[in-house]
């Protein structure tokens, strides 16, 4: 590697891999289009971290985040059982929980503060996180989990991929659809809890939602997208670490985050099957197309009603797109051919 | 002076669960938390240009913030294979993101406090006063008294509308009331609420204080009157009953009063008398037990007078063919010898005439 020295390499290597395990199972969320459950849920770990410390009193990172875990996880069922047992929509219930569960976080906090153990520093690391007080440990945590998600997910590929795609069927074949949903969740909060650390809650979002979002723009097919989505989210995690780290008074969370947004817009722009600018040229084309070739596109639709003028006749009869047949003007199969090629330009929108 | 607070918690609450009810019947709860953070932005922004933290312009910059959110989410859901929830995520991350890093690098030693804007200190609003007349009254006082005003005043004139496009998008498209327009209309006052809201509970507990109430209201009410009216009555009793809490344990009184808008989301939930868990849990399990029934009266029909009705009706039999526990034929059976609608001979079950008529009626089965 570089010469980065310690400390950055450390930090370096935890945001790579929470980076590309977020962007992996961020693809999950996205695709069954509950891509801000991300942010509730890591909201509503506030409670449970500052239960936890109360509790036990302790600032050890472990035991705080089992509490931030069992927060996240009271949340989530929650949020299963009014989207199960209510009409009230679901990215209602999101933001409800979202807010009022950082509510009660912030009345235990001041309930802390009052007894004098905790500052409003801490609040403020929670809500920002900080990269740069990695340690060598927490990235062998972070190595430790990511792996275990990580096979988790390749163990259970066939029904997660089943259960995005086709719920109806998955449920069909036998299946639970709670326990699938479940599972994702589950995955979810663990890699929000370690998360949240380096980047904090409000920005922990963008490491599920962002490099998904980016890949999805090359590729249709799921595992590609997966893939594609966890190295984006690890090279965002690297670059913004790095960015951060050779500037002043840099947070590393927020720099992250602006490095993943920044490929979301080339993925936008770029992207070889659906960028826009592709787009726009393909688009330009075709209105050129159209134009030159009316007389024909209308010859190919209504056979015996077009009338060419001698020009347009000539150009298309050079190109033996038209031929004459009995003094009729006729189309050619090739002329066919193109037209059908003209259009398929603008059909192909998969 | 705790009158004051309670005051201002009030007048919050009201202007704030107003708006919340169409951001909840329109599914756009979300895109509010999306705006209250990027409103961050908004501030620092003008703050670059105003130079002066007390500056009623921070105020206008944080609403053109908002208004600038939806549109480039707008903007995102054109593209293709973005969905609503992704297109949330990724706009409003990155806008907080750069607010972050610019006060970060440039305002560090000036008191732009991210913490103000985020958590907000409904404590300390009473302090920051703004002469009325000869009255002395705290700015957040007025200034949620404006917009609450201004949210009654836009709900009043464009109630017809703003109904119309809750409830049938399409149909206010054709009927040519430009739905997009009353949208951004509609998310303007959202940040405009929001903005104005922070200063007392701060960016992420008004979503609280909008969305809340009016879920809560909904588990009760059908018509939008209603539901508008439920939704101030809620609002004003959490945040009544949340500032006394507060106050008894000595904590944040905002966060106190999201806790309480939780609460009584929940309690509602368990409780209310149609639509509540409970009520929903009794309803199930009286269907299925009169399910239950119907289906043991029609295999009785089915099969009574035919050559394997000795096996398919008799009382020690029957459950394993209706894959039931015994008890539960038992108890079934009960229930259809005292309704009279069968009767055992040498051990089956036979319809009675009334069981018959009632098999009649059951146009389900059939």
């Amino acid at each position: 590697m570089f010469n980065l020295g310690y400390t950055l390499t450390i930090v370096i290597l935890g945001t790579m891999l929470l980076g590309g395990i977020s962007g992996m199972l961020g693809t999950f969320v996205v695709l069954r289009r509950q891509a801000l459950i991300g942010d509730a849920l890591s909201h509503a770990t506030l409670p449970g971290v500052m239960i936890a410390y109360m509790l036990i009193n302790v600032r050890d990172l472990e035991v705080l985040l089992i509490g931030a875990f069992v927060s996240a996880f009271v949340a989530m069922v929650l949020l299963d059982v009014i989207k199960n047992y209510t009409r009230i929509k679901f990215d209602t219930s999101m933001a409800l929980i979202l807010s009022s569960f950082f509510g009660f976080g912030q009345v235990l906090l001041s309930h802390i503060q009052k007894t004098g153990a905790a500052s409003q520093a801490g609040l403020s690391r929670f809500i920002f996180g900080q990269a740069a007080t990695m340690l060598r440990a927490d990235v062998y945590m972070i190595t430790l989990i990511a792996l275990i998600v990580f096979i988790t997910v390749m163990v259970f590929w066939k029904e997660l991929k089943l259960y995005i795609f086709d719920e109806a069927f998955f449920k069909a074949m036998g299946l639970s659809a709670r326990v699938a949903s479940g599972l994702i969740t589950v995955l979810v909060v663990i890699i929000i809890v370690i998360g949240i650390r380096m980047v904090g809650v409000i920005l922990m979002s963008a490491l599920l939602i962002a490099p998904s979002v980016a890949a999805r723009q090359f590729t249709n097919r799921f595992y590609l997208n997966v893939a594609f989505s966890g190295l984006i989210g690890s090279l965002g995690g690297i670059i913004g670490t790095y960015l951060s780290a050779t500037r002043a008074n840099m947070p590393t969370g927020p720099v992250i985050v602006i490095v993943l947004g920044t490929f979301v817009i080339v993925a936008i722009m770029f992207s070889p099957r659906t960028g826009l600018i592709k787009r726009y040229f393909q688009n330009v084309i075709y209105k050129k197309r159209v134009k030159r070739f009316r007389k024909l596109i209308h010859l190919y639709e209504h056979p015996s009603q077009t009338y060419l003028d001698e020009t347009e006749a000539q150009y298309f009869l050079s190109h033996d797109y038209v031929m004459i047949e009995d003094g009729n003007v006729k189309i050619t199969r090739k002329g066919m051919a193109r037209i059908r090629s003209i259009k398929a330009v603008h059909v192909d929108e998969s | 002076m705790s009158l004051e607070i309670l005051l201002i918690a009030v007048v919050t609450a009201l202007a704030t669960s107003l708006i919340g009810v169409f951001l909840v019947l329109r599914k756009l709860s979300m895109l509010t938390d999306a705006i209250s953070h990027t409103i961050l932005l908004g501030i620092v922004i003008a703050y670059y240009f105003v130079g002066d933290l007390n500056s009623p312009y921070l105020l206008v910059g944080a609403t053109l913030m908002g208004f600038m959110t939806v549109y480039l989410i707008e903007v995102l859901l054109k593209v293709k294979h973005i969905n609503e929830g992704a297109a949330i995520g990724v706009v409003f991350t990155m806008l907080f993101s750069i607010a972050i890093i610019i006060i970060n690098t440039r305002y560090r030693n000036v008191h732009l406090d991210i913490d103000m804007v985020l958590l907000g200190n409904l404590e300390f609003a009473i302090f920051d006063r703004a002469q009325i007349g000869p009255f002395s009254v705290p700015r957040s006082l007025i200034v949620m008294s404006v917009v609450l005003l201004i949210n009654l005043t836009m709900l009043n004139v464009f109630y017809k509308e703003i109904k119309l496009v809750s409830f049938d998008y399409a149909l206010a498209s054709v009927l040519g009331f430009f739905p997009l327009v009353l949208h951004y209309v509609m998310m303007t006052l959202v940040s405009l609420t929001v903005v104005a809201a922070f200063d007392a509970v701060g960016a992420i507990l008004v979503i609280a204080l909008m969305v809340g109430p009016a879920s809560t209201a909904l588990f009760y009410t059908k018509t939008l009157f209603h539901t508008i009216l439920l939704t101030l009555g809620v609002a004003v009793l959490n945040s009544v009953i949340g500032y006394q809490l507060a106050v008894v344990f000595d904590v944040t009184i905002s966060g106190m009063i999201a806790t309480m808008t939780l609460l009584s989301f929940l309690l509602s939930f368990m409780l209310a008398p149609k639509r509540g868990l409970i009520s929903r849990m009794f309803r199930i399990k009286r269907q299925k037990s009169d399910v239950a029934f119907a289906t043991l009266i029609g295999h009785i029909q089915n099969h009574q007078g035919t050559q394997e009705a000795f096996e398919e009706l008799n009382l020690n039999t029957l459950h394993e063919h209706l894959k039931w526990q015994k008890s539960f034929l038992d108890a079934m059976t009960d229930k259809a010898l005292k309704a009279g609608y069968v009767e055992i001979e040498n051990d089956c079950l036979r319809l009675t005439q009334s069981g018959k008529k009632y098999y009649e009626q059951l146009s389900f089965i059939r």
